[in-house]
């Protein structure tokens, strides 16, 4: 029997816990920069976020050489243009993110175009097209979610020509990830419900589809862990510091799995629910991910199995014949989620997240295009993922 | 020996969906996303050999075997990873999942190649076969296995 090829990357260095952001001078230090570009957007700083890190950062080293807050939900083109300028014109040499995941990505797209200097950032849309090295990147999240601070992946949309360009490269990995309990402590209950689905989403996608590998199985199985163990308490008890680092770890720690194991048909229909009718993408990974899994139940009842361990503990594990272990995972997931709708109202199906049921069909047409798709265990045409829509409407 | 085997599997492939972009609606409603003058190429780094279509007319036309650059391409990282998938031993999912082929341009294009292989397989290939290199493999309609003997006798030489 032969053995399979994988490979694993994830450079990033990661500077987490409270006391972390005082790091920041020090790292930048470290990557040979003096001239830093802060980014975020106007969300974080009128939560007061970016005052926070300022106080922090501000340790006689140097000064912030420019600053942008302007960037939008969806990091756009438009934007990223802007911002390479301002980075010019102030002789910057570095980036720091604060933000969510359209921060971290806004910042990879702007690395892209100062990078690679290409006239139209479109011609190198796609995998490992990237080859020069990139500005030092710090990123530092003020969720617990996306991942995208350890992630080689970057979206960036083209409002004027309406695509959304997908970006994946080892390059666009950060150098540094700063996870502070101060940047995540003030995200209320919902939003925290919803960005912990979705990392729970990168975890199991990250263990269960085709470019898994022993490495990332790692990363993903201890997030696993650690999002079914803080989520359901942290939504009651948002101001607990060690559930909320907890929750941090373990969305950088999903985002390392799946930025080396990608995710499959729940991303898939996840990103064609968001792009068709603007759900927002943690919330429609909360939704779909149960269906997901049953979807690929036969192709992945082995490693759902697995993951009954991690999702509903050593006893309920040990209880369960091995043969039921599979489905009971997913009856785990089914809890987590009527648990974070009891505590938060996190709403559990599409009709209530606010699509319409005249839009499932374009959503399933879309979802075959997602390049996630390729990564899923098991192959999905339109009328089977029109049909996991339905049930999840 | 592996050039000759994939320039003469990639000459099959080219005229085969050339063929099917002619009679299979499955095919024609695939590209019908595509603009007029879209192109695509499969491309074997790092000195070829290359599978080069082009849309035009409604429909997909071998280009030939000669690199040029086009909207999307996938890349095989090396002869031996295009070498394993065009013989049938290593499924495209799988090469892609191992980085072993990449993508230049719209992956939502890729998407539909990887489809488009998807289908002229099925239809070119023994059951038994097509079941090792594809995630499920349909079973044959009527009109299918006319396209099948189509393919056979016509469609792969000539296009």
């Amino acid at each position: 029997m032969k053995s399979s090829l994988f490979e694993f990357y994830s450079p990033l260095k990661i500077v987490s816990g409270r006391g972390a952001l005082e790091n920041t001078g020090f790292e930048l230090e470290q990557q040979g920069c003096s001239r830093p570009m802060l980014l975020s957007e106007p969300g974080i700083v009128s939560a007061g976020l970016v005052k926070k890190f300022k106080s922090a950062f501000r340790d006689g080293r140097f000064e912030l050489a420019a600053e942008y807050y302007d960037i939008p939900q969806d990091s756009a083109l438009d934007v990223v243009n802007k911002i390479a300028a301002l980075f010019r014109e102030k002789s910057c040499d570095s980036l720091i993110a604060l933000g969510g995941g359209s921060v971290i990505d806004t910042a990879k797209g702007v690395n892209i175009l100062l990078s690679e200097g290409a006239e139209d950032i479109a011609s190198l849309m796609g995998a490992e097209l990237l080859k020069k090295p990139m500005k030092p990147l710090i990123a530092i999240p003020t969720t617990a979610g996306t991942g995208s601070e350890a992630t080689l992946v970057a979206v960036i949309a083209d409002r004027e020509r309406q695509i959304k360009m997908p970006f994946t490269s080892y390059r666009l990995i950060p150098d540094v990830a700063i996870l502070d309990p101060r940047m995540t402590m003030s995200l209320p209950p919902p939003l925290t419900a919803i960005t912990g689905m979705d990392a729970l989403t990168h975890a199991i996608e990250a263990y269960t589809c085709l470019q898994k590998n022993p490495v990332s199985d790692a990363f993903a199985f201890q997030a696993v862990k650690m999002i079914s163990q803080a989520l359901p308490q942290i939504v009651s008890d948002g101001e607990n510091e060690v559930l909320r680092m907890t929750m941090a770890n373990a969305a950088l720690m999903a985002g390392i799995a799946f930025s080396n194991s990608m995710v499959g048909i729940v991303h898939s229909m996840g990103h064609a629910t968001g792009s068709v009718a603007g759900v927002p993408h943690g919330l429609a990974m909360s939704i779909l991910l149960p269906y997901g899994m049953e979807y690929n139940f036969d192709f992945s009842k082995e490693h759902y199995a697995e993951l009954l361990l991690p999702l509903g503990g050593a006893e309920r594990y040990a209880a369960t014949p091995p043969e039921e272990r599979a489905g009971e995972a997913i009856a785990v997931v089914y809890e987590l989620r009527q648990t974070l709708h009891n505590k938060t109202g996190m709403v559990l199906n599409l009709k209530d997240a606010g699509v319409a049921e005249a839009q499932l069909a374009e959503i399933a047409k879309k979802s075959l295009n997602d390049g996630s798709l390729i990564f899923n265990p098991r192959e999905a045409h339109e009328a089977a993922i029109l049909n996991l829509l339905r049930q999840a409407w | 020996m592996k050039g000759f085997y994939l320039d003469t599997i990639f000459f099959f492939l080219g005229r085969g969906l050339q063929y099917l972009s002619r009679y299979d609606p499955v095919v024609r409603r695939e590209i019908a996303a595509w603009p007029e003058g879209f192109t695509f190429s499969f491309y074997v780094s790092p000195k070829g050999p290359a599978l080069h279509m082009l849309k035009e007319n409604k429909r997909l036309r071998f280009k030939g075997l000669d690199w040029h650059d086009s909207d999307l391409i996938i890349f095989f990282k090396h002869q031996e990873a295009a070498f394993q998938v065009f013989s049938m031993q290593l499924p495209f999912y799988t090469a892609y999942a191992r980085h072993l082929a990449s993508v230049k341009g719209d992956p939502g294009n890729a998407m539909i190649i990887y489809r488009l292989f998807n289908r002229l397989q099925t239809l070119m290939l023994p059951r038994f076969i097509a079941r090792r290199i594809l995630k499920t493999v349909s079973p044959l309609a009527k009109k299918d296995w006319l396209l099948r003997l189509g393919l056979y006798f016509s469609g792969l030489l000539f296009g």
